[in-house]
């Protein structure tokens, strides 16, 4: 293979495997479409194909590949065309009114505060972890973080008193 | 995933994307792709060489074969130009006389051309046996019909004779090896005239400056030459003939200059004032 940053025993397909449903969903949070979101992985793996330097380590590895893709999926959204998609997503797949509101609050979220938090709560990062993929300082990343949930905050409120409430109800039953 | 993360919802919700099967393919054979990819643009590449070639070599054939002939001629004298070693050219020298020859000679009837020129001095060859005459021809214009392979035979043969460069009468005789004899007199003339003498009894038939000289007898051989559509008297300054003291022989010859060139042909059998009304009527 032609690829000298795949370590060694990984084959291209091995990586693939490894990585390509965490890229893809990051690039759907992103991007908020599947057809583009698609595109983007493609682009993401082929870049890869194309890297000759070697990943110092798996976290390495990790990070570029995220990393390529939140800019690629900016690039992507840069264009007027996607710009002017609004909302992201129709349907969100919910159990629960508060379920649904949260993500159709998350999924409406300015492009650079869907990107921290979904790295935040769902990819674990950190936001000092956050700042260096991303390229920012930490303390953008810390004020991007309290933004978005600030944004965030009446739907997490509701979505926590239900939650309250819903556990109440089965302590008392 | 944190277990009480306040987002797990749109966790819930981002773990429910996967890759389906199809994209799932096109990324385990995006290496596959690419390196098909690179074959194909070295193959156009390697097409293209061969294909420019082959259209360039076509260009050629057909610049060639048809398109250079469908061009108009540049110098139509110039094409017809005579190798190097055929442009013989006189050394310049003051006052014109003649050495005139009286011998039959027997020119083949090969006519080449030959131009004389005062445009730059001749170059002068000289080993001992030979001289050999060449020049630049730079005014085609002035050009004139003269069996100059007969000359380039010449030249190549045996010098009976010749004098020095620096003579203000040079003369120089070659001789043929056969029976025949040739004799090239080189007639001192101006700087800016060349003389050239070629005397045979039987000159064959040529043509100067569109002027076809066929045989004819001695005292009419010249007539055509100087018709005087082709040399009209302005172009004839000067003329000049003389008895060469050989009372047996009596030739005569006269020049014709323009400016650049004079030519001397040699009339024989003729008198002087037969030869002046010759040329004034």
């Amino acid at each position: 293979m032609k690829n000298e940053s795949i370590r060694p025993g990984d084959s291209f397909e091995t990586l693939v495997n490894e990585y390509e449903n965490k890229l893809f969903r990051t690039a759907v949070a992103t991007l908020g479409n599947i057809e583009e979101a698609e595109d983007i992985i493609q682009e993401t793996f082929i870049k890869l194909y194309e890297r000759t330097e070697p990943f110092e380590n798996k976290e390495h590895e990790k990070a570029w590949l995220l990393r390529v893709t939140i800019n690629l999926c900016k690039n992507k959204l840069r264009s007027s065309w996607l710009r002017k998609r609004v909302p992201l997503l129709d349907i969100y797949p919910s159990e629960t009114k508060e379920e649904y509101e949260l993500l159709e609050e998350v999924m409406s979220l300015p492009v650079k505060y869907r990107t921290v938090i979904h790295l935040y709560y769902y990819e674990g990062y950190q936001t000092k972890e956050i700042a260096q993929l991303l390229g920012q300082k930490e303390s953008t990343i810390r004020s991007l973080m309290l933004r978005a949930r600030q944004k965030l905050k009446i739907v997490l409120e509701e979505s926590n008193e239900y939650q309250l409430r819903k556990e109440h109800n089965n302590e008392t039953i | 995933m944190k277990p009480s993360n306040p987002l797990d919802p749109y966790n819930k919700y981002i773990d429910s994307f996967h890759v389906n099967r199809t994209l799932h393919e096109k990324l385990v054979h995006i290496p596959y792709e690419i390196k098909q990819t690179q074959e194909k643009r070295s193959l156009i590449k390697r097409g293209y060489k061969p294909i420019l070639t082959v259209a360039t070599c076509c260009l050629l054939f057909l610049m060639l074969n048809y398109i250079r002939p469908l061009l108009p001629s540049s110098n139509k004298d110039s094409a017809m130009s005579p190798p190097k070693e055929e442009q013989n050219s006189l050394k310049p020298s003051e006052n014109a006389s003649t050495n005139l020859d009286t011998e039959n000679v027997s020119v083949p009837p090969t006519t080449y051309q030959l131009y004389l020129t005062t445009q730059k001095q001749p170059n002068w060859e000289e080993d001992g046996t030979r001289v050999t005459l060449t020049t630049i021809t730079e005014n085609p214009k002035y050009s004139t019909l003269l069996p100059t392979k007969l000359l380039r035979e010449l030249t190549t043969k045996t010098v009976v004779q010749y004098g020095n460069a620096n003579d203000s009468n040079y003369v120089i005789t070659l001789d043929k090896k056969d029976q025949n004899i040739v004799r090239l007199t080189l007639l001192p003339m101006t700087q800016n005239e060349h003389a050239l003498i070629v005397s045979p009894n039987d000159i064959p038939a040529y043509s100067l400056k569109g002027v076809t000289v066929t045989k004819q007898s001695a005292d009419t051989l010249l007539l055509p030459i100087f018709n005087r559509d082709e040399f009209s008297p302005d172009i004839i300054t000067s003329r000049a003939y003389y008895d060469n003291n050989d009372t047996s022989t009596v030739s005569y010859s006269f020049g014709i200059t323009d400016g650049d060139f004079v030519i001397i042909y040699e009339i024989t059998d003729m008198t002087p004032d037969e030869i002046y009304n010759l040329l004034n009527n």
